[in-house]
C-alpha cells in the first residue's frame, strides 16, 4: 500500500491537534501505520533555523512534507499537525507530497481564542508578530477536499467523514486484510482493461 | 479566473487529436467559424508529427520536445526487455523527461490540464490535472488532486475519459457517446477555468480521433468501404460543427488577453487496407510457426518456433518489427554481425512490396537508430509504414493472404497521417492569416517557454515557431 498525507490546517486553537490524534486513532485501528507529524514539536528537531517568516514557515513546512513523503512511500499515512496559513505555502507541500489530502477545520477565531488564551493574548501584545490570525493574516484554503466548521471539540463526526472520503477516494479500504492482495489483483486487472481498450482502438 | 502573473498573458492550448490540415484548413473551412476565425487572425499551417505518427507517444514528445527515442516510448506497447513477453503498455510513469507545465510550474506559473495523453497515472502538478484516457475507468484516480474527481462528476453530471466498447458499439451509440463525451469535457475544462488560477490551460480531445476511425469510410469517396449518401455520410462533419461551437463558447469565457494554440498530434487519411506482416514474414521463411492457427487469430509467441524465428512484427497503425538476436533474445539465432544485413533484407521486402493489385504500395521503412537523437529503453528494430500510412499492419495470422480488408482489432476507418495542424493567436500579435510550412510538433514545446519568457529544456529539439 501507497501511504498518504492528510495536512490539516486552521488558526490556532482550531482543534488540529485533537482531530489529528482522533483521525489517527481511528486509522490504527484499522490496521494502518499511522505517523502524526506536530509541526510544532519537530520544529527544533527539523528547523531549529527556521523562524516564522513566510520564508522560514515555509522551509519548515516543506521539510515537514519531504518526511511525510518519505513515510507515504513505505506506506504510512501521515497526518501533518500544522497552522500552514498561506495559500501559497500550502501549494508548495501538496506539490512536494503529491498524494494529500487537505483538512481545513474553520473554527472560529473567537473558539480559538478561546481554547487557546496565552498564545492569541501574547501575539496581541507583540510578543508574537507572524502569530497566524492575529499579525499573520491565515488565507483559508479555497479547494481544501474537506472542511470542518463545526464546534464539536472531539471531532468524531468529522473523523467519520474523513474516513468516508478516504475510502471513497480508494486511499483506504474498509478491510484492510484485502488491501495488500487486492492492489496487486487491482493491477492486473486494470493494465488488461486498459489493453483491451487499446486493442479495440486499434492500437495494439 | 485572472492570470497569476501580469505580465505574462495566458496561454491556452486546445488539442484535437488527429485533426488533420485538409479538413480544417480546407474542405470544411467555411463550417467551422472559431477555428477559421482564429486562423485568419493568427498564424496556422500542417504540424509534422512524430515517427511513429501516433497519440502515444506524439502528445508527450510535443510536449517535451523531445523525439521518441529519447523518450524511450515508441509507441503504445514497448518491450521492457528482450524476452518473448507481452509487450507493456506505455502510461506516464514512461516519461521521466520535463514536460511544459512542469517547467512553467517552476516558475511559479499555475497549470490546468485536461486529457493531455500519457497524463496517467497522475504527477502532482502546480494547478490541477485531469488524467487521460489511459486511465482504466471513472473510478481510477484520474485526476490530481485526487478528490478532484468528485468535483468533476459533479459538474459534468459523470465525467467520461473515453468512449467505451468502441468496436461493438453501434454507430448510433458511438456518436451519441462521442457528443456527450465532448460536452462533457468541455464543462469540465471551462469549470476549471473558471474556478482556478492559471496561467497555462492545455486541454486534449479525443473525440476526433475516435470519430475518424469509427466514421471515416462513410464520409471518404476514396475509402474502400464507401457507400454514397450514407445515412452517417456527415457524422464526422457534424462533429466538427459542434466541437467548433463549443470551442467558441470556451473562448468567450477566456481573458481577452490569452494566447491561443489549437493543436493536433498527427492527421487522418483514409484507410485502403491491411499488410498481415507476419503471414509476410512466414511466406519469406523468416518467422516459424509450431502451430498455425485454423482462423486468424493473435499470434501468440508460445507458437512461434523461434529455432526457426529470424523475425516476428506487431500490428496497429504501423508496424514494429524485432529480430530475434543471438545472445540478446533468449533464443535467438540471428548472429549479431548479420543483423544488419537483415535490416537492409527485411527494408527491401517491405518497400518493394506490392499492394494486392500488384502496384508499388510505397511502403517506407526507418531504423530508429537512424531517425532518433538516441533509443533508450528498447525500440523496435524497424519501423514499417505500409503504404505510407495508407495502409495499417495486422499482426495476426491465420490470413490466406499478406492482404486482408478486414481489420483483425480496432475500427477500418481511417489511419494516422504525418501532418497535423497548428493554429496560433496571440490578440497582441496578430498574424493576419499568414500560413507557416516546414514546422513540426518539437517546436510547440520551445513556443510556449519562450512565450513566458522561459528557455527550452536542452534536449528540445524543434524550433521556436516564428509567430
Amino acid at each position: 500500500m501507497t501511504g498518504f498525507t492528510l495536512w490539516l490546517t486552521g488558526l490556532p486553537g482550531a482543534g488540529k491537534s485533537t482531530f489529528a490524534r482522533g483521525l489517527a486513532e481511528a486509522l490504527l485501528r484499522r490496521g494502518y501505520a499511522v505517523e502524526v507529524l506536530r509541526s510544532g514539536a519537530l520544529r527544533p528537531v527539523l528547523s531549529p533555523e527556521a523562524g516564522y517568516s513566510e520564508a522560514g514557515r515555509l522551509q519548515h513546512a516543506l521539510r515537514l512534507a519531504w518526511a511525510a513523503r518519505l513515510l507515504n512511500r513505505n506506506g504510512v499515512i501521515c497526518v501533518v499537525d500544522g497552522t500552514s496559513p498561506t495559500a501559497a505555502l500550502r501549494e508548495e507541500v501538496r506539490l512536494q507530497v503529491g498524494e494529500l489530502v487537505e483538512v481545513y477545520l474553520k473554527t472560529s477565531r473567537l473558539e480559538c481564542q478561546r481554547r487557546a488564551p496565552e498564545g492569541y493574548a501574547r501575539a496581541e501584545a507583540g510578543q508574537w508578530p507572524h502569530f497566524p490570525g492575529v499579525g499573520l493574516a491565515y488565507e483559508p484554503p479555497a479547494h481544501a477536499e474537506l472542511t470542518f466548521d463545526a464546534q464539536d471539540p472531539g471531532w468524531h463526526a468529522e473523523i467519520l467523514e474523513t474516513l468516508n472520503l478516504l475510502e471513497l477516494l480508494d486511499y483506504i479500504q474498509k478491510n484492510l486484510d484485502t488491501d495488500a492482495d487486492g492492489a496487486a489483483a487491482r493491477q492486473i486487472q486494470d493494465d488488461a482493461r486498459v489493453l483491451k481498450r487499446l486493442e479495440e482502438l486499434g492500437y495494439a | 479566473m485572472a492570470p497569476t502573473d501580469a505580465k505574462a498573458p495566458p496561454f491556452l492550448v486546445l488539442g484535437l487529436d488527429c485533426a488533420p490540415p485538409h479538413l480544417v484548413f480546407d474542405l470544411w473551412q467555411d463550417r467551422l467559424p472559431t477555428l477559421t476565425s482564429l486562423r485568419n487572425r493568427g498564424f496556422f499551417g500542417p504540424l509534422r508529427s512524430s515517427n511513429p505518427p501516433v497519440t502515444v507517444p506524439a502528445w508527450m514528445c510535443m510536449m517535451t520536445g523531445q523525439d521518441p527515442g529519447m523518450l524511450g516510448v515508441y509507441g503504445f506497447r514497448n518491450r521492457r526487455d528482450y524476452s518473448y513477453g507481452t509487450l507493456a503498455t506505455a502510461n506516464g510513469d514512461d516519461i521521466h523527461e520535463p514536460t511544459v507545465w512542469d517547467i512553467l510550474g517552476q516558475h511559479g506559473k499555475q497549470v490546468i490540464l485536461m486529457g493531455v495523453p500519457m497524463t496517467y497515472p497522475t504527477k502532482p502538478v502546480r494547478g490541477a490535472l485531469v488524467a487521460c484516457f489511459l486511465a482504466p475507468d471513472e473510478q481510477s484516480a484520474y485526476t490530481w488532486p485526487r478528490a478532484l474527481k468528485l468535483e468533476l462528476d459533479r459538474v459534468t453530471g459523470g465525467y467520461q475519459l473515453d468512449v467505451r466498447d468502441f468496436r461493438h458499439a453501434s454507430p448510433e451509440q458511438l456518436l451519441h457517446q462521442l457528443h456527450e463525451m465532448t460536452h462533457k469535457r468541455m464543462v469540465g475544462f471551462r469549470h476549471l477555468l473558471r474556478t482556478r488560477p492559471w496561467d497555462f490551460a492545455m486541454m486534449v480531445e479525443m473525440g476526433v480521433d475516435r470519430i475518424h476511425h469509427g466514421f471515416w469510410q462513410y464520409m471518404d469517396p476514396l475509402h474502400r468501404g464507401y457507400v454514397p449518401n450514407h445515412p452517417l455520410q456527415h457524422a464526422i462533419r457534424d462533429y466538427y460543427e459542434m466541437l467548433d461551437g463549443l470551442l467558441g463558447e470556451l473562448l468567450s469565457e477566456v481573458p481577452k488577453n490569452t494566447r491561443i494554440l489549437v493543436v493536433s498530434d498527427h492527421g487522418a487519411r483514409a484507410m485502403e487496407g491491411a499488410v498481415c506482416v507476419n503471414e509476410l514474414l512466414i511466406r519469406e521463411g523468416l518467422l516459424t510457426l509450431t502451430q498455425r492457427p485454423p482462423t486468424p487469430g493473435r499470434l501468440k509467441h508460445e507458437y512461434i518456433d523461434w529455432s526457426r524465428t529470424q523475425a516476428w512484427g506487431e500490428g496497429g497503425y504501423y508496424s514494429r518489427i524485432f529480430l530475434n538476436v543471438a545472445g540478446r533474445e533468449p533464443q535467438g539465432i540471428v548472429p549479431p554481425n548479420a543483423v544488419a544485413s537483415l535490416k537492409s533484407r527485411l527494408t527491401r521486402l517491405f518497400e518493394d512490396l506490392p499492394d494486392d493489385a500488384g502496384a508499388p504500395l510505397g511502403s517506407k521503412v526507418y531504423l530508429p537508430e537512424q531517425i532518433y537523437r538516441e533509443t533508450r529503453n528498447i525500440p523496435p528494430d524497424l519501423l514499417v509504414h505500409f503504404g505510407d500510412l495508407r495502409w495499417r499492419a495486422v499482426g495476426s495470422v491465420g490470413y490466406d493472404s499478406i492482404y486482408t480488408f478486414e481489420n483483425d482489432s480496432g475500427p477500418d476507418g481511417a489511419n494516422h497521417d504525418h501532418q497535423g495542424i497548428f493554429i496560433f493567436f496571440d490578440p497582441s500579435r496578430p498574424g493576419m492569416g499568414q500560413r507557416l510550412e516546414g514546422h513540426s510538433l518539437f517546436d510547440i514545446a520551445p513556443t510556449i517557454l519562450r512565450s513566458f519568457g522561459v528557455d527550452a529544456a536542452p534536449r528540445m529539439v524543434g524550433q521556436e515557431l516564428p509567430v
